[in-house]
């Protein structure tokens, strides 16, 4: 749903993450967490994170 | 059409039998109506509780100042009418009470809704000139100037209701269509005969508005993704934001008792500015415009019926209207849901399915 909202309004859906880790996973977590490093790295930073308005 | 009551005018206005329907249903089984009524030389919905009160009801009045299903939670909070009370109301109004009702914040018990024939409402400006022509009561609404909201709506005529109250398309009379058994108890109650109608004109005159309706709907969702998106478009639609929450206060639908944006969650020292300032260099008061408008979005989306009461209740002419409607056509088409189509229909987000919606998972490895 959130990603369907961020989508009518342009606002880059594909920031946004949902996934599934049990406690017990830690290296899935850290794998997740290089990703969504790496995926912020490529795409660079929010352009929210300049504006005046929050 | 179905199971109801055919009341001929023989040449009398339509709200003048709509005021002998109300007046038969006050007299033998309600105990009192909700309904437009005039008070004081303006339109409110008001309750009328003896056919004295008859004269000064307005149910045709093109003019909706709040929506009635916010006051029918009002009414009912704390306990359901002891005897039964008659809500008639918009389609709009009708549809977001059944979302209320689904939310557990407005009564079943002794409340019916009569959903009256609706072909649009007027902003408050509009209306008020109206009013200084005399035109109080209207059939024939002026579609060039109903509010936005009611320019794309495509539903003149509510989906479910314990009666419909309907003119439009009939020729010299009135038609109540029971669709429930309370419906038809009310109608059998006030001494109705009730049988089976079809009406083929208003068949076609429905299906024309809708088609236009559904017409003026495209155009202006192409609009929205046309002149309201992106973060530069949205931004400078909300940088004239005030936060007033006006738009929070009147919508329908919008029924938390206690708000996360009036919680403690929102109140910081004055240096968690100054940080943001720093990171940002100039910083916009107040704050969280956009954060506000998302998360009323995401909280209320699924239910929200289009009644557009958010953008006539904001001080500054935000659209806020056209953006809800965009959000709501999308997420509501994600699980097929229409709010106020039918009281059995659950919430979407309170239905547990196993499999769905697995395009949004994110996935680690893509298979």
């Amino acid at each position: 749903m959130i990603k369907g909202i961020l989508e009518v309004l342009g606002l880059e859906p594909e920031r946004v993450f949902l996934t599934w880790i049990g406690a017990s996973e830690g290296p899935q977590f850290a794998q997740w967490a290089h990703r969504i490093d790496q995926f912020v790295k490529e795409k660079g930073l929010n352009p929210l994170n300049k504006s005046s308005i929050t | 059409m179905g199971k109801g009551v055919f009341i001929p005018l023989n040449g009398k206005k339509v709200q003048e039998g709509l005021r002998e329907v109300w007046e038969r249903f006050l007299k033998t089984s309600l105990k009192a109506l909700l309904v437009p009524i005039e008070s004081e030389g303006f339109i409110s919905p008001g309750l009328i509780g003896t056919p004295d009160g008859i004269e000064r009801t307005r149910a045709l009045a093109p003019y909706i100042p709040i929506n009635t299903a916010r006051l029918l939670q009002m009414l009912t909070k704390l306990e359901p009418p002891s005897e039964p009370i008659g809500v008639v109301a918009r389609p709009c109004e009708i549809r977001a009470a059944i979302e209320l009702r689904k939310l557990k914040q407005v009564a079943e018990k002794n409340l019916l809704l009569l959903a009256i024939d609706c072909g649009g409402t007027y902003p408050l400006r509009v209306y008020q000139e109206k009013l200084k022509e005399g035109k109080v009561e209207e059939v024939q609404v002026d579609q060039s100037l109903i509010r936005d909201a009611c320019k794309v709506c495509t539903y003149p005529v509510a989906p479910w209701s314990d009666l419909r109250v309907c003119y439009m398309g009939i020729d010299e009379g009135i038609f109540l269509e029971a669709l429930t058994e309370e419906g038809e108890r009310l109608l059998k109650e006030s001494g109705f005969e009730v049988e089976d109608r079809e009406f083929e004109k208003r068949k076609r005159v429905l299906s024309e508005l809708i088609q236009d309706k559904a017409q003026k709907e495209d155009e202006l969702l192409r609009y929205q993704q046309e002149e309201l998106k992106g973060y530069e478009a949205l931004l400078r639609e909300l940088s004239i934001c005030i936060k007033c929450h006006n738009c929070m206060t009147v919508c329908p639908i919008c029924y938390c008792k206690e708000c996360f944006f009036n919680s403690p969650s929102f109140e910081f020292e004055a240096d968690r500015f100054l940080n943001l300032l720093e990171s940002k260099g100039v910083l916009r008061l107040p704050t969280e415009v956009l954060l506000f408008h998302l998360t009323r979005m995401a909280h209320m989306a699924l239910s929200c019926v289009g009644c557009g009461m958010c953008q006539e209740g904001c001080p500054q002419g935000v659209r806020v209207f056209v953006l809800f409607k965009a959000v709501a056509k999308k997420v509501q088409g994600i699980f097929q849901y229409e709010p106020g189509r039918d009281p059995k229909e659950t919430l979407p987000l309170t239905t547990f399915k196993e499999e769905e919606l697995k395009e949004v998972e994110s996935r680690l490895h893509v298979p």
